[in-house]
């Protein structure tokens, strides 16, 4: 397989090395986690699991809310697409610099009230409490199950392809297996209690690997070219797309911003950081933290797309970037780091995505439509048997991909943001917003979404199923009733009556 | 029984209802927010499509990228004095209560 590179048998050893002692390190820490809350009761370690107790800490939450969103895309897509595209794509993703100032700083002071006042502990439960309908709980949370296992599976395939060549197995099953593995054994130890512990020690990962690769690659561009003019001058010689805005249109490219901006605002992964903190203060210094950790990574990995070019203009496939400048300009330990870092973005997202899947079957569907009465125990027996499941699903869907894998990954995204912006705003501070309004919301925002992108219509499929559903919200409010006033007061009242803020 | 019925009404003037000021307070830093991610987009977008192509270059780059570029990291800055000095530390306490926190 022409590569445009090759890497070397040292490197790939020193690579091997430094991912045993990584992976050793983050089992380890799950190891830690688990063994630290043996004598938790059953509420407790329900709590740990979905909300990591809901008391971390400013860094743990802020590098949280990065590793989660960070996923391959950020990592190892990001850069091959800016390779491939130029910069108008690193432009676009600049726009997710301040995304978690917009999701913390919108939504998650009131998020973590409400939480506390119906003590919901996830995002499907507290909005099935403000719209008062379970099936918009149960048409939100199959969304989540439907676009989240395909999209974890598309996560280890780039993981083991990753994998696959920069070890020079030539198998990239090997690699999704062990990634798959390890992700599980962390997650199923203590979920968002183990991902608070492991997401400061992958955060400080990534950021230490892209600042690395970054500055490498400036080097070799400064040593082949003199100056950062001349590289850019080449490649406008060489492939001048990469370095003409033109390359997308403005409405194209305003749609695919919000999408790395706003979007990313009503995300699971994304809002389960609301409860996982018990103050202001420290929301605000995880906005920080968030911010600059964000920024760091991104600004690097999405804007080096180009600066890669200057250094190696034949590489075959954009993904092959990071690999590429790794095993060309790093040392071989510092190869294995950085990859160790892209891996930390997946493997984080991904157990993101195991909890949110377990704990939407087995606290807001099995719980909430069969059986009410389920016993703390058996929700967190339930976790465990599903996460396993969520796993073996993506794992078998990575292992044999489908044609429809990717289909449906491109829906991903997109789809669950369409979903449940309006719903998310609405809800949270519009008082007019009625059930049957939230029920169109969330409907209509998938269903537009994925007809739009089938249509291949002018306008970006988002600005689309945006409009749909906020508009269809505003005017389904107008004519239909509202929650019931105690239910109301418990969502915008200084006062309100406990019996309405119990979930259902 | 009368106030058990009020609550289970569905007709009533949603602006009756005293509201905790806090939540308002979480509205307003909202539309700031919405505000500021929105000239996060339009304006680099203006930036981008007005200087693409005049053939000039900003530190070594494209200079529609640099200034773009520059816009982004001036726009982190104006988001972290925001978060440290506009957000305001309400206790998250479910009963209304909208002193700063400790």
């Amino acid at each position: 397989m022409d590569l445009g590179f090759t890497i070397s048998a040292s490197t790939q050893r020193a690579i091997m090395i430094v991912f045993i002692l990584y992976t050793a390190a983050i089992v380890g820490l799950g190891a830690y986690v688990k063994f630290a809350s043996r004598n938790q009761n059953s509420s407790q370690k329900l709590a740990g699991f979905l909300t990591g107790g809901g008391n971390l800490g400013s860094l743990a939450v802020g590098l949280i809310m990065v590793t989660n969103i960070m996923s391959s895309g950020g990592m190892v897509g990001g850069p091959g697409m800016s390779y491939g595209t130029g910069f108008i794509w690193s432009l676009c993703v600049f726009c997710s610099f301040i995304n978690i100032f917009m999701s913390l700083g919108s939504v998650g002071k009131k998020m973590s009230i409400m939480g506390r006042r119906t003590g919901a502990q996830t995002v499907l439960g507290l909005f099935r409490h403000r719209y008062q309908s379970k099936l918009f709980s149960t048409f939100l949370g199959l969304s989540f199950i439907i676009f989240l296992v395909p999209y974890a599976a598309s996560q280890f395939i780039g993981s083991g392809r990753l994998f696959a060549i920069v070890t020079g197995t030539g198998n990239y099953r090997i690699g999704v297996l062990l990634f798959a593995i390890i992700t599980l054994v962390y997650t199923l130890t203590g979920g968002m209690k183990s991902i608070s512990k492991i997401a400061v020690f992958q955060g400080a990962i990534m950021i230490f690997s892209v600042i690395s690769v970054y500055i490498v690659t400036g080097g070799a561009i400064m040593e082949e070219y003199g100056s950062l003019q001349a590289a850019m001058e080449f490649v406008q010689s060489s492939k001048p797309s990469l370095l003409d805005a033109t390359t997308w249109a403005p409405l194209y490219f305003i749609g695919t911003a919000c999408i790395q901006s706003f979007a990313l605002i009503p995300l699971p992964h994304a809002l389960m950081g609301t409860f996982t903190y018990s103050s202001s203060k420290t929301m605000k210094r995880a906005i920080i933290v968030g911010i600059l950790g964000y920024t760091i990574i991104q600004f690097t990995m999405s804007g080096i797309g180009p600066l890669a070019y200057a250094v190696n203009p034949n590489i075959t496939t954009g993904d092959y970037v990071i690999p590429m400048l790794l095993s060309t300009l790093l040392p071989p330990a510092m190869a294995g780091v950085v990859i160790a870092g892209a891996v930390a973005a997946i493997q984080s997202t991904v157990a993101a995505f195991f909890i949110i899947i377990a704990s939407t079957i087995v606290k807001d569907l099995y719980k909430t439509l069969i059986k009410p009465n389920m016993t703390m125990e058996e929700e967190n027996k339930g976790n465990t048997i599903f996460t396993i499941l969520a796993a073996a699903v993506s794992i078998v869907f990575a292992l044999f991909p489908s044609e429809y894998l990717q289909t449906i990954v491109n829906f991903a995204i997109g789809g669950l943001a369409a979903g449940f912006f309006f719903p998310l705003f609405f809800g949270l501070y519009w008082k007019k917003a009625t059930p049957a309004a939230g029920i169109f919301g969330t409907i209509s925002g998938v269903l537009v979404y994925i007809v739009a992108t089938l249509a291949a219509v002018p306008v970006h499929p988002i600005l689309c199923a945006l409009a749909v559903s906020g508009i269809g919200m505003y005017i389904v409010s107008q004519f239909t009733p509202k929650v019931k006033r105690g239910v109301f007061e418990v969502w915008f009242g200084e006062t309100y009556d406990e019996h309405y803020a119990k979930l259902s | 029984m009368m106030q058990q019925k009020d609550l289970e009404s569905r007709e009533y003037d949603v602006n009756d209802i005293v509201e905790d000021r806090r939540f308002i307070r979480c509205k307003t830093e909202m539309w700031i927010i919405v505000i500021m991610g929105l000239i996060q987009i339009l304006v680099p977008a203006a930036i981008i499509y007005s200087l693409n192509g005049n053939g000039k270059w900003f530190v070594g780059l494209p200079m529609w990228y640099g200034v773009a570029t520059l816009f982004y990291l001036c726009m982190l800055v104006a988001s972290m004095i925001v978060a440290t000095k506009v957000i305001r530390t309400h206790k998250l306490d479910a009963i209304a209560d909208d002193k700063e926190e400790s």
